[in-house]
């Protein structure tokens, strides 16, 4: 090295005009890495198992049985916007698992779909319970008013849905 | 006091956090060669070599509490320096190149003996030059493995890319020298 970078780092170092960043910091980095990352797991599971009990309680799956007439209702009668929302935290569940040191001693490829298989297995066990019916009753006889869940859950979740004869969907 | 060269790298940054600042000029002693060779294969220009080498044990020390005294510290300051040269290559649309010269140190599992290779000037140029064509992702893993001797784990903490693949783009960087090689036996 040169010794005139040499002296330079050390007189830097030695009248403290570079500081050692504090552990705590770091520290408090990978917390709310790790919190961030746990946060966007819980989230998208809950949001997953919502969409299932969305398709489930709307019978859509049972729509697809008429034909593709049909099909374009099935399309339109989506929660798009759950949809994005989901996606946008899997982007972001994307970034997170980046940032962890596990992410590149396995190809990543499979490190993602293995916790997107876990998602979808917690989001279905979820789903399997009662669950959901407990949040929308329970939501539907106190006051307290969540965003975007309570109006999802208690004015799009649960209608019964038939088709007429002639394959057009009925909403009760 | 500590004997310094005892001491692993590992330990010394430990020493360096907890203890005693100003042996920090030890790495500096240990990596100031390694890395500039290092970094003078993306940037050959010794002015941007040395603006490198300072932001890098600038970065190393500021950040020096991330570092997991557990794992490689070797691996972890090529990465700084790594990501400081590529950001520089990006920046300016450098690329990455050998120097023939280089090659006096270079050694190539292959059926051309090191001896020959040494004493065939025009080999030597003729690998120059199909090295520097590599394509930078197979390129990279391969100096980092043949000309800076680090093993498949440590190019693989520094590219931040599973060993198996550091092990495919090395393997692969062999077969496309090996056919310009035997393009120029022909």
């Amino acid at each position: 090295m040169t010794d005139e970078i040499k002296k330079q780092i050390m007189a830097k170092v030695s009248k403290d005009e570079i500081k050692m960043t504090s552990k705590w910091v770091f520290i408090a980095k990978k917390l709310g890495l790790h919190s961030g990352m746990a946060l966007t797991i819980i989230v998208i599971i809950f949001l997953l198992n919502a969409f299932f009990y969305y398709i489930k309680s709307n019978d859509l799956l049972l729509s697809l049985h008429y034909g593709p007439a049909v099909w374009q209702k099935f399309l339109h009668s989506l929660p798009y916007e759950l949809i994005l929302t989901i996606i946008v935290l899997v982007v972001l569940l994307n970034y997170f698992i980046k940032q962890f040191d596990f992410s590149y001693k396995k190809p990543f490829l499979t490190i993602f779909l293995l916790f997107v298989g876990i998602i979808i297995v917690f989001a279905s066990l979820i789903f399997i319970t009662n669950f959901n019916f407990y949040l929308k009753q329970n939501l539907s006889s106190t006051n307290i008013k969540i965003p975007y869940i309570s109006n999802f859950y208690i004015n799009r979740c649960g209608h019964c849905v038939e088709a007429d004869p002639n394959c057009n969907l009925i909403n009760n | 006091m500590i004997n310094v060269e005892e001491k692993t790298d590992e330990e010394l940054v430990v020493y360096i956090r907890e203890e005693n600042k100003e042996y920090f000029s030890y790495i500096l002693d240990r990596y100031e060669s390694k890395l500039r060779r290092y970094l003078y294969k993306f940037i050959h220009d010794l002015d941007d070599v040395d603006d490198l080498l300072q932001n890098t044990f600038l970065n190393a020390y500021i950040n020096l509490q991330s570092f997991n005294s557990s794992k490689k510290f070797s691996s972890w300051i090529y990465r700084i320096a790594h990501n400081l040269a590529i950001n520089l290559i990006k920046k300016n649309k450098f690329t990455i190149s050998i120097d023939e010269n280089e090659l006096l140190a270079f050694k190539l599992e292959s059926k051309i003996s090191v001896k020959k290779e040494f004493q065939n000037k025009e080999l030597s140029d003729q690998l120059s030059k199909a090295i520097n064509k590599l394509p930078e992702k197979y390129k990279v893993p391969f100096v980092l493995k043949y000309f800076e001797d680090r093993s498949y784990e440590e190019i693989s903490d520094i590219l931040r890319k599973p060993k198996n693949t550091v092990g495919t783009m090395i393997s692969r960087a062999k077969d496309i020298l090996k056919n310009e090689l035997d393009q120029y036996d022909r």
